[in-house]
């Protein structure tokens, strides 16, 4: 079948997820582009003896290149050079959105104009007369209702006519003088390089973008310099950019005039009143406090049920398959299955219903319009510490649970501050920790002191959080600060069919993505704890917990734990609580059970009233209030677990950042774990 | 000349001046705020972002960006019946 490459390109908020939706359904692919943060959306659909290959590039403002998603699109545009480019365009808002029509027409590449909510439009007193248009812009035109599936059709057929006809590209009419410039301009870098002499290249030089300017030598460069200096001086603007600026305007109100039917009104409607709310300098916060508390309650109110009983179910399915072994038959491929694999992607699958629920939560905000007002009221907050607005909320999220704070992450558009806070999200203590600082501050911190304890840990953890944001904003991710302009659509309900389909698919990658790499690090933990077996023959009549404790001592894990011993003696552990680490590492919550295992307890016990008694007492026994302290900070400032590794290892596209996290993390707990054992002891 | 930090709520008036480098001013251009764009100031709070409705489409400035936008002035808030802030 033969295919055709189409990209859907337009601004933020004109509905152009809801079109790429609506043509491809479910039938979709979310990835990264290479090297960057951004999101890659592909579909697939069959039309008219074609393959239709979709290609949802992100929503952009212009093709200047001042943000990755506009480097994104660009060159997705210049170097993969799709058949046919859609170009949603807001049929209410005409003007702001021809101006990166105008910018894609420049690229010489066939293109067909979506004009999208004709009917808010209509409602705001504003039409537009299609084949004027069209004339106009040189260019087919479609109009209809993505929301409504309307004019989707039309729209393919428009694209497939396009991909056979390949007719002439539209010719951008600027005015003669600058048009003067643009062939001077590319004509000296015909004569560099024939590959850049592109009108649009030539264009961005006038426009002041200085993305070409590595690729050419001293003297070319100095020769384009000239021919702006002249058009500079002939036209007499300040900033040279202006004079693109008022070209394009002066062409998009002259499209504009032409085929506009009606008068646009002005209209404030309930957005206004809305942002009256929301936006207030006094109410807005305790709205915004709200909405976040009923948010983290559903996911993990929501949330918790469902990963009960995810892990009933892989609990019951290993102990199914495991009972094809007969009693007294279990071998190491048993153990293997069932402990290995079957707990492995249990693993994973049981952070599946909180990921969905996250994705779910953050489509609705993106959805109504409120996500663009959040960042604006944290805006004041969060730039103090070099983060976004944004940032707030995946930080708020990660006291539940880092991996889902972690994808939410990715809500943030600036690539420094998306990194930063991705960085220091595993400091907001999530709810994993919370057994292990439970069982030291009961078994240590007097009654009265127990609930201040604990708001510490969690401020402390804040505390970590905040000024490594502050440092690395600095220092490493001290890219240029993008002043904050953010657009506020309008609210708008919010579409169940677009929300279950970006969910579906942004949860499909992660799971994808996510299952082999901690499926790897299962089953490595697996041969970790399993082997060399110890032989328990050596030491008949001992019950089954302490066997498992010799086990633990004798596996490979236990005396990496030994040889780790001099380095917990420091804060007053031994090699009981250097295991207990190792094992945390993966998952915060097995501290408990790695420690109950070494103190010949019952591991599944542990966790109920009475063995946790028992295992304080085990714990005042050998540690002193030092070292529970040490403990404590320790497992708050550790690297985070394997899932939240690999979400890092995903958002960031990247294997250097989770494991500079991982490292860095726990270096910063082993010494805060050293200074915290010295002050108290 | 009087920057943007500086307008109330619902004072409206027209772009005379983008005091910035070339890549903001672009930005700003592809979003429709340029040189004789006329504004409406809606809400405009202490150390918070300017929020602005250009032609019907509402925008947060943060105050670092708005000191650097400058309007002719025309007409206070007072003056006119205007519907927002």
């Amino acid at each position: 079948m033969e295919k055709i490459k189409i990209a859907v390109a337009g601004n933020p908020n004109v509905g152009k997820s809801t079109l790429f939706n609506v043509i491809t359904g479910t039938n979709q692919h979310v990835g990264n582009y290479p090297g960057v943060t951004v999101e890659r959306k592909e579909g697939k659909i069959e039309f008219k003896g074609y393959e239709l290959s979709i290609t949802d590039l992100p929503g952009i403002y212009s093709m200047n290149a001042f943000s990755p998603e506009e480097v994104v699109s660009r060159n997705f545009i210049a170097q993969e050079k799709p058949d046919v480019i859609i170009n949603i365009v807001d049929a209410s808002n005409l003007e702001k959105n021809l101006y990166l029509t105008l910018q894609i027409l420049e690229m010489k590449v066939p293109v067909v104009l979506f004009l999208n909510m004709t009917d808010k439009a209509e409602k705001r007193g504003y039409a537009i007369d299609v084949e004027k248009l069209s004339f106009e812009v040189e260019t087919p035109v479609v109009k209809g209702i993505a929301r409504e599936k309307k004019g989707i059709n039309d729209l393919l057929d428009k694209c497939v006519e396009i991909f056979e006809k390949k007719p002439e590209t539209a010719n951008v009419p600027y005015s003669e003088r600058v048009n003067k410039y643009i062939s001077e301009i590319k004509s000296i870098l015909l004569s560099e390089n024939p590959e850049l002499a592109k009108d649009w290249r030539a264009i961005r030089f006038i426009e002041g973008s200085d993305i070409d300017r590595n690729a050419l030598s001293a003297p070319t460069l100095e020769k384009i310099d000239g021919v702006i200096k002249e058009l500079v001086s002939f036209t007499g603007h300040k900033i040279h950019s202006m004079i693109m600026v008022q070209e394009r305007y002066a062409l998009i109100k002259n499209v504009v005039r032409k085929s506009s039917v009606a008068e646009k009104k002005m209209d404030d409607s309930i957005s206004g009143k809305i942002d009256r709310i929301v936006l207030h300098p006094v109410f807005s916060m305790p709205v915004f406090l709200f909405t976040l508390f009923v948010l983290f309650q559903a996911v993990f109110m929501i949330g918790e049920p469902l990963e009960e009983l995810f892990a009933d179910f892989f609990d019951s399915l290993g102990g199914f398959i495991g009972s094809f072994w007969a009693e007294g038959s279990e071998s190491i491929i048993r153990d293997l299955i069932v402990e290995g694999i079957i707990g492995g992607v249990g693993g994973v699958l049981v952070f599946a219903p909180y990921i969905f629920l996250v994705f779910i939560a953050i489509s609705i905000l993106e959805d109504t319009g409120y996500l663009a007002r959040v960042a604006v009221i944290m805006d004041k907050w969060m730039s103090k510490i070099g983060l976004s607005g944004k940032s707030f909320m995946p930080m708020i999220l990660g006291f539940g649970c880092t991996v889902p704070a972690v994808m939410g992450a990715r809500i943030i558009e600036n690539k420094f501050e998306r990194l930063a806070t991705i960085m220091v999200t595993p400091f907001m203590s999530c709810g994993a920790r919370l057994p292990v600082y439970l069982l030291l501050i009961s078994a240590f911190i007097p009654l009265k002191f127990q609930a201040l304890t604990l708001l510490s840990i969690y401020l402390i953890g804040v505390a970590f959080a905040i000024i490594l944001a502050k440092i690395l904003r600095l220092t490493v991710f001290k890219g240029e600060e993008n002043p904050l302009i953010i657009e506020l659509p309008a609210y708008s309900k919010p579409s169940i069919r677009s929300i279950w389909i970006l969910t579906w698919s942004r949860g499909k990658h992660f799971l994808e993505k996510a299952g082999t790499l901690i499926l790897f690090a299962s089953i490595v933990l697996w041969v970790l704890n399993t082997f060399p077996k110890a032989d328990t023959d050596l030491f008949p009549g001992v019950t089954e917990q302490e066997a498992a404790m010799i086990q633990a001592e004798h596996s490979f894990s236990g005396r990496i734990g030994k040889g780790l011993e001099p380095a917990f003696e420091i804060m007053g552990g031994d090699w009981k609580i250097a295991s207990a680490f190792l094992a945390s590492l993966t998952a915060k919550e097995l501290f408990i059970s790695q420690i109950s295992i070494l103190f010949a307890m019952d591991a599944d016990e542990a966790e109920e009233e009475e063995g946790s008694l028992l295992l304080q007492q085990k714990f005042k026994e050998s540690y002193s209030l030092a070292t529970a302290i040490a403990i404590i900070l320790f497992i708050l400032l550790a690297a985070p677990c394997i899932a939240t590794f690999a979400a890092v290892k995903i958002e960031t596209n990247s294997w250097f950042w989770p494991t500079v996290q991982y490292v860095g993390m726990t270096a910063i707990a082993y010494i805060a774990a050293i200074i915290g054992y010295l002050i108290f002891s | 000349m009087k920057s943007l930090v500086h307008m109330n709520p619902g004072d409206s008036g027209v772009i005379d001046l983008i005091d910035t480098g070339m890549r903001l001013y672009n930005r700003l251009a592809s979003m429709g705020i340029s040189d004789g764009t006329e504004i409406v100031v809606v809400l405009n709070k202490r150390n918070g972002p300017v929020v602005i409705d250009v032609d019907g489409n509402r925008f947060a400035v943060g105050r670092g960006m708005a000191e650097k936008i400058f309007f002719k002035e025309k007409k206070s808030g007072k003056d006119q019946n205007c519907c927002c802030g």
